[in-house]
């Protein structure tokens, strides 16, 4: 139990990496659509995230220091400065569309509209970073978004042909009436929400939090061993139950009442209960997580004095920043921009800004005075080599595919 | 005197300037209000894609509708989900009619026009019904939206 409780930074990283509100009609959305033929991206995207994940929760249990701190150091301001602006243009985006995702939970559960509401929402999400210490917050949303294995098990109950699954995730090609250049697209989104920047800021500011030392390398690497594999298999059994309820039902998904529409025909009410409570965790989780990856990126690059195991009193500025963020999020989603919207065009941006990322960690996770003999070994260099040509790729040609595709139309 | 004849000349071709750009944004705009014309493939692909999103609207609705028959999905997330529904049809029967129709097109304009029509008009019998927990009135419903549902892909498969 203590080991479970040890891993909840993790969980809620990969939650709200995994199964926020837009991969939650993503997962569905690729289900529905292409049946299993994108479920290789899941797994693509699990490693790549694993891979890159270890190298960072490395570098902080070594150092005591997040990635984020590490990169301005290593590389100087001004690259600092653009990994800066894109990161947090990205997190903005991503938690309005958190807040909107847990009003839209919140409407499936009570029927008002929900931007009534985000306001409460905004409110809440401020409240319980002020007010709640970090590890009790990681627990509480990480553990609450682990409902979301109702789908695994409505999976399960609707006794699907196994073989049949297997041969179509073994297919990776789009379906007849398809065309590649959306199904690329899609597989793209899928990457980019395994890989979302703010994942690994995150983590390692948590694992600073949590006090992580050398000695704790062994429980942040399960962190992220196990955390974002479980993340990415909730992804999948969304997926699955899609593929098995609402494609051939000839629905396709564009809202978060549909997504719950296979667990309603598998569990009844009470799967559905379950589900909606995993909605809820699961964006919750997400909107904490990108309010405070927001502050912790501006903190570390300017060197304030951040974190929630500071007196706000000691780090004013780290929670002014958090609270203008919460606050321009809430005005986003109060537009009536659709929340599943903004996380898809985010999850893409964030995909074309991925090397500003993941370059920079691994020539910090190369370096020796940092690290000393914890560097990266042979195989990791080499593995990663592969994903940043891959990430260069993707991000070259995310946005010309987003506009010959018309976002996936 | 001729330095008030340059200025003059300098006003007009500025005011013609503007007058054109004026015309210019009309048009324009009036292109966006109407949709651009499109040539006979064009609009039925763009009839097949309509009847395609319609008909996804309609089967949510009927399945969302069979799970509350079987007591399977709580009232408020049916209402959310019809609701849904009944917007996404209403949204895409806006835009189709927006869409300036070629010659020759107007059996299958008027065909696809009604189906949507009845899809959205029947949706919202579904929500309405819903929110009034009348079970006799959303079975009905259920079995038109699964008569539109066949129509639909009928359309779908002719128009595709």
């Amino acid at each position: 139990m203590k080991k479970l409780f040890g891993i909840t930074l993790g969980i809620l990283t990969a939650i709200g990496g995994f199964v926020d509100i837009g991969d939650l009609v993503a997962a569905a959305l690729t289900g529905a659509r292409f049946g299993l033929s994108l479920a290789w991206v899941m797994v693509v995207g699990v490693v790549g995230i694993c891979l890159f994940a270890e190298m960072a929760v490395r570098v902080t249990t070594i150092t005591g220091r997040p990635v984020f701190d590490l990169v301005r150091e290593r590389l100087g301001a001004r690259a600092g400065l653009a990994n800066l602006t894109a990161s947090y243009l990205v997190t903005l985006l991503t938690l309005a569309a958190e807040l909107g995702g847990v009003a839209l939970a919140l409407e499936l559960a009570t029927s008002v509209n929900h931007l009534l509401w985000v306001p409460i929402v905004g409110l809440l999400v401020w409240v319980v970073i002020w007010r709640v210490k970090f590890e009790r917050m990681e627990k509480a949303y990480g553990l609450l978004g682990l409902a979301l294995i109702v789908f695994a098990v409505a999976v399960w109950q609707l006794g699907p042909d196994w073989g049949a699954l297997l041969a179509q995730a073994a297919n990776p090609v789009p379906p007849p009436d398809e065309s590649w250049p959306v199904w690329f697209y899609y597989a793209i989104a899928l990457f980019g929400s395994a890989m979302t920047p703010y994942e690994v800021f995150f983590l390692t500011s948590g694992g600073v939090e949590e006090g992580w030392r050398p000695s704790d390398l062994r429980i942040s690497r399960l962190n992220v061993f196990i955390g974002f594999p479980l993340g990415g298999l909730l992804a999948l059994s969304i997926m699955v139950a899609a593929a098995l309820v609402l494609g051939p039902a000839g629905v396709q998904v564009d809202h978060l009442g549909q997504v719950v529409l296979p667990v309603a025909v598998a569990l009844g009410k009470l799967g559905v209960a379950v589900a909606l409570i995993g909605f809820f965790a699961a964006t919750f989780g997400a909107a904490l997580e990108t309010a405070l990856s927001g502050g912790y990126a501006i903190g570390q690059y300017f060197g304030w004095r951040w974190g929630k195991r500071v007196a706000p009193v000691h780090a004013a500025r780290f929670h002014l920043v958090i609270l203008a963020t919460v606050l321009a999020g809430t005005a986003i989603i109060l537009t009536t921009l659709d929340p599943v919207k903004v996380t898809e065009y985010s999850i893409v941006l964030s995909a074309a800004a991925l090397p500003l990322t993941y370059l920079p960690i691994l020539v910090v996770a190369n370096d020796a005075e940092y690290l000393g003999r914890r560097v990266n070994s042979p195989l990791t260099n080499v593995l990663a080599s592969v994903y940043l040509v891959l990430l260069l790729v993707v991000s070259a040609v995310t946005i010309p595919l987003m506009i010959v595709t018309r976002a996936g139309q | 005197m001729a330095g008030g004849t340059r200025r003059g000349a300098v006003r007009d071709g500025f005011l013609s300037r503007v007058a054109a750009g004026a015309g210019c944004a009309a048009l324009l705009l009036c292109a966006a209000c109407t949709g651009p014309s499109l040539t006979r493939d064009a609009y039925r692909a763009q009839a097949a894609q309509t009847a395609t999103m319609v008909l996804s609207a309609v089967r949510t609705g009927e399945l969302a509708a069979a799970e509350s028959a079987a007591g399977r999905i709580p009232g408020s997330s049916l209402e959310v989900v019809l609701g849904d529904a009944e917007t996404d049809a209403s949204s895409t029967q806006e835009t189709f009619a927006s869409r300036q129709p070629p010659e020759g097109t107007d059996g299958m304009r008027e065909e696809l026009t009604t189906l949507l029509d009845d899809a959205t008009a029947t949706l919202e019998d579904a929500r309405i019904a819903a929110r009034r927990g009348d079970r006799a009135a959303l079975a009905a419903a259920r079995a038109d939206l699964h008569r539109l549902g066949t129509r639909l892909e009928d359309f779908e498969e002719r128009a595709g």
